[in-house]
């Protein structure tokens, strides 16, 4: 029998877990303003910001596919190949590419994430193939496009208004930084608000019953695939800025950080649950251990065992909460 | 619940705990190191260099670098972070030479003293650029080539990256010297895989049976070419020089299979951006480039 303090206890405890990743985040901001007296500057938190915003998008992408138990390992070489063909597409034409106006090679990048998500969705829902086979093949497909593209040197001379998203602000806000926090809100709201985010969170913790209940699985899977290639390619919109150029080998890597934000914002690898604002707490928290190590000198290796052990207090504190 | 709570307090009470003595060191001048990786042999040897003249010269060095030589962007971010800690002195490899223009400036812009070091920015808007000239080390080279085989024999390259500056330069170099005298054929590129490096150097060798020596302008193309001449039992009969020392490249100079090879020296790169960096810092005047020069390592 339940008593009511009992009860409030629970209600507590459940909030708490909820927002594990939070009070760590927290206490890893005190932590670090303690330690450094630069880090708390505004510029130095916009700077993480920035930093964090494309790891941030592809994050958002990432949770929708983690909720249905799937993985999307393609995301940095989709990013690769999304904005290897935006910048043959901005590139003047001496420079090798088609002169297009900024705006169009930016959609041709988004559209092109986005196929290969539908892609990667077709193997997925329409061939069988488990998603951690198909996005590994499509990791490796997207990857050699670009470099066959490419001839794998990094495409220059892009006109400067196709860096502004990476490069510039408006009203003393980011771009990078205002569209992460609009697309995470949008995410948010897709996941905790919609038949799609339901569905993705269904899928992943009982498919079967939610084919049984007359869903057409396919469709909404390949949905949430498109959505995370097309979030890739906009995070390599970003990236470009960041970055000056378009260079086939961006991106190597980037699924790691991605997923692993997403576990430490609280998802389950399991699928069946997910969290948009624990995976962006996930983002900041990783953006904020490699900015704090770096301000207190810690050297390089440090810095990638004590990423590694947040990783995995993470997923074993994800075992204990699901336990 | 508790458990996990305790767990992760344990773990932010260790960062704590182990960190605040650096801190507390009076104000000691910091140097970051940002190499184009952080791990292998040769980034080893640049963190040595710079952190044996740092310790030399009282200098707090460390270093920085991103997972892998073409990330880019998390340079990016280990320089904007670098910018907001207030080091004195960078002194960076940059990944791309182009990518690090706009954040090199704006350390600068800062107040902070920057050289790069093993390669270049495009802008060259750096204090000094400390490494090989690139040029000078094709020569060196080209003249062991020329040490090794007849006049007028056909010599095949096998490059890394097209696009990428230095290795374009040791090409030049290598032309150069043995232009009139040796029979170029044109570079073939593996990309950086040394798997390719295999397969380019097999074409090359079936489609043209008279090369006679191969120079390979980086340490991932070398011993690509060289398990290639080896595996088509040409070693000792198709020459290999190549460039870099690395334990790959050393066991096929100890099997015959290279003839020469051209080393860089990494740990002097460490070693005199720290210094030069001190130097800038006490306001003293700088070099605009620092060739850290080459030796060539030949069989015993």
């Amino acid at each position: 029998m339940t008593t009511v303090p009992d009860k409030v206890a629970e209600g507590v405890g459940s909030w708490l877990q909820r927002s594990m990743p939070l009070v760590a985040l927290m206490l890893l901001v005190l932590l670090f303003s303690l330690l450094s007296p630069r880090f708390l500057s505004i510029d130095n938190l916009a700077n993480i910001a920035v930093q964090s915003s494309h790891i941030g998008l592809i994050a958002i992408g990432m949770t929708l596919v983690i909720a249905t138990g799937g993985i999307d390992l393609s995301v940095g070489s989709v990013l690769a190949l999304s904005i290897c063909v935006a910048g043959l597409a901005m590139a003047p034409a001496d420079a090798g590419g088609a002169g297009l106006s900024h705006v169009t090679g930016w959609c041709i990048g988004l559209a092109t994430g986005a196929l290969a998500g539908a892609v990667n969705g077709w193997l997925i829902s329409g061939l069988g193939l488990s998603p951690f086979i198909a996005t590994l093949g499509m990791m490796s497909i997207a990857r050699g496009v670009a470099n066959v593209l490419t001839d794998g040197m990094p495409v220059e001379d892009l006109p400067e208004a196709a860096l502004a998203l990476g490069s510039s602000s408006i009203a003393g806000m980011p771009w990078s930084v205002l569209l992460w926090a609009g697309i995470a809100t949008l995410g948010g709201l897709v996941l905790g608000w919609t038949r799609l985010g339901r569905y993705a969170c269904a899928m992943g913790s009982n498919e079967e019953a939610l084919r049984l209940s007359g869903v057409r699985i396919g469709p909404w899977k390949t949905a949430l695939y498109v959505l995370s290639g097309l979030l890739s390619a906009a995070a390599g919109l970003i990236f470009l800025g960041r970055v000056s150029n378009a260079q086939p080998s961006a991106g190597v890597g980037f699924e790691l950080d991605a997923i692993a934000a997403v576990v430490i914002g609280g998802a389950s690898l399991m699928g069946g649950r997910g969290s948009m604002s624990g995976t962006v707490v996930g983002v900041v928290l990783m953006g904020v251990l490699r900015n704090g190590l770096v301000l207190m000198d810690v050297s390089a290796f440090w810095q990638q065992l004590v990423i590694g052990v947040v990783v995995v207090v993470a997923v074993l504190l994800d075992r204990w909460r699901s336990a | 619940m508790s458990r996990a709570r305790l767990a992760l307090l344990a773990t932010l009470a260790l960062f704590g705990l182990s960190f605040p003595g650096q801190m507390a060191e009076a104000r000691d001048l910091r140097i970051a190191v940002v190499g184009k990786g952080i791990g292998g042999e040769y980034w080893s040897a640049v963190r040595q260099g710079a952190t044996r003249e740092g310790r030399a010269q009282g200098v707090k060095v460390t270093y920085q670098g991103p997972p892998t030589e073409t990330d880019v962007a998390s340079q990016i971010a280990i320089m904007e972070n670098l910018i907001q800690s207030g080091v004195d002195g960078i002194a960076v490899s940059p990944c791309n030479a182009r990518s690090l223009n706009r954040i090199v400036r704006k350390a600068l812009a800062s107040g902070i003293k920057v050289v790069t070091l093993d390669s270049d920015t495009s802008d060259k808007d750096r204090l000094s650029y400390v490494g090989t000239d690139n040029a000078a080390a094709g020569a060196m080279a080209a003249q062991q080539a020329l040490r090794l085989v007849r006049p007028g024999s056909t010599v095949a390259i096998v490059t890394g990256v097209l696009g990428a500056q230095n290795l374009q330069q040791r090409r030049d170099g290598f032309t150069r010297e043995v232009a009139g005298r040796l029979k170029l054929l044109e570079a073939q590129p593996d990309n950086g895989d040394k798997a390719r490096a295999v397969e380019v150097t097999e074409n090359i060798l079936t489609a043209h049976p008279e090369v006679a020596l191969f120079f390979t302008d980086n340490a991932i193309s070398g011993p690509g070419a060289g398990q290639a001449i080896r595996s088509r039992g040409k070693a000792g009969k198709v020459r290999l020089v190549s460039m870099d020392v690395t334990p790959d490249l050393k066991t096929l100079l100890d099997q015959g299979v290279a003839d020469a090879l051209v080393a860089q020296r990494p740990e002097r790169m460490g070693e005199m951006a720290v210094r030069l960096l001190k130097d800038a810092i006490g306001g003293k005047a700088v070099p605009n480039r620092v060739d850290t020069g080459v030796e060539v390592v030949r069989r015993k």
